[in-house]
């Protein structure tokens, strides 16, 4: 013998289905007692009431909340429009420090004062495929607010940012200067 | 769920404008959506937590959460139902079965005892505080199935959506949290029927 499911039984405790539609309920004692007990539990619960606080709750409560809104400031942005923020700062300040440390290998590895004459030399013979890579490089600091996520305060976040400047550091003069021009003719394609 | 709002100006706002009325920062315009919706989210809170310190500070929190989150708020449903489920989560988060701090009868407001003799009244607010008690015994989302559908007449659909489960699921849980508070009231049903 098949007993009523759990959803047929709510719909008679419910009252949306009429006993009459399920007459397995005329010949089954079990699904009939726990039809009674579940409408016993339903009207006991039914019962119970939730005090009505005093008149003067109401207005207290509302300056409450309006003191705590007050407190808050501004409703805040949607969570997803902070997170893509932060997306794009990170994918950016990755980029940003990969692109650096891809490009230090370039120059000479001779001493710095030896570099720092080699490296205006070297830049002055990027390929093609440097400067494609550069030029993505620039698009995506140009479009990154790195400030915005920095103050997102995520610690992976902080730790590339924080390696891009580290990486930059270490540049001589001359390929700052190099690499300052390159991104600023980038940037003034776009 | 609704109460008249007491500023005339936003009196006659749909939810929608009044939210923007919100995001706009004009002053007064959340203070409509409390006054509108203050009792039900106090209502839905007590239920949780039966008594009336903490759902008066569960409530806040809930209309403090609104409006930290208005800005998400996209209108696919009411904003009652969307207080609901702000509401359902702080409560389930915030409380359990364990930290119930039910009120004494002597502490509750109100006991209506024009309509009964003041025993009746007393003995009909033991069984009430007994039923809180059983219901917050439940599981969590057995216990929030049934506050919703029987206190506040959401339907399966709506309960569903607060919940984040399926209309079937809903009634799984309503069935198997009536079937509990028997088990967990049974002298006390079998004695009162």
């Amino acid at each position: 013998m098949t007993h009523l499911s759990a959803d047929q039984i709510i719909d008679l405790v419910e009252g949306v289905r009429a006993e009459t539609a399920e007459p397995h309920l005329q010949s089954c004692d079990v699904c009939r007692r726990q039809l009674d007990e579940l409408r016993a539990a339903m009207a006991m619960a039914a019962d119970v009431s939730v005090p009505e606080p005093s008149p003067l709750f109401w207005n207290h409560f509302s300056a409450r909340v309006r003191d705590a809104v007050a407190a808050e400031g501004a409703p805040r942005a949607a969570a997803w429009t902070w997170w893509l923020t932060l997306a794009a700062g990170t994918v950016a300040a990755v980029v940003v420090a990969v692109g650096v440390s891809v490009y230090r290998p370039a120059l000479p590895a001779a001493g710095r004062n030896e570099a720092a004459v080699a490296a205006t030399d070297g830049m002055q013979t990027l390929d093609a495929a440097d400067e494609a890579a550069i030029s993505m490089m620039a698009d995506l600091a140009a479009d990154s607010d790195v400030a915005a996520a920095r103050e997102g305060g995520l610690a992976g976040l902080t730790s590339h940012v924080g390696g891009a400047d580290d990486a930059l550091g270490v540049l001589t003069e001359g390929e700052r200067v190099e690499l300052q021009r390159l991104l600023k003719e980038e940037l003034g394609k776009s | 769920m609704t109460e008249a709002a007491s500023d005339p100006s936003f009196a006659d706002l749909s939810e929608a404008a009044l939210v923007e009325a919100c995001l706009a920062s004009r002053p007064g315009a959340f203070d409509v959506i409390v006054e509108r919706h203050r009792r039900s989210v106090y209502q839905l809170c007590y239920r949780f937590v039966s008594n009336h310190e903490d759902a008066s500070d569960l409530s806040q929190d809930v209309f403090l959460r609104a409006y930290r989150g208005l800005r998400a708020f996209r209108g696919q449903s009411s904003i009652g139902t969307w207080l609901y489920r702000i509401g359902v989560n702080v409560c389930l988060n915030r409380v359990s079965a364990k930290t119930l701090a039910s009120e004494s009868i002597d502490d509750r407001q109100f006991i209506d005892t024009r309509s009964e003799s003041a025993s009746d009244a007393v003995l009909k607010a033991e069984r009430a505080a007994r039923v809180r008690v059983a219901i917050a015994e439940l599981p969590r989302k057995q216990r929030a199935t049934l506050i919703l559908r029987m206190y506040h007449e959401m339907s399966h659909q709506e309960i569903a959506d607060v919940l984040g489960s399926s209309v079937g699921a809903v009634k799984a849980n309503f069935f198997h949290a009536l079937g509990n508070l028997k088990k967990l009231l049974g002298p006390e049903m079998d004695g009162g029927l």
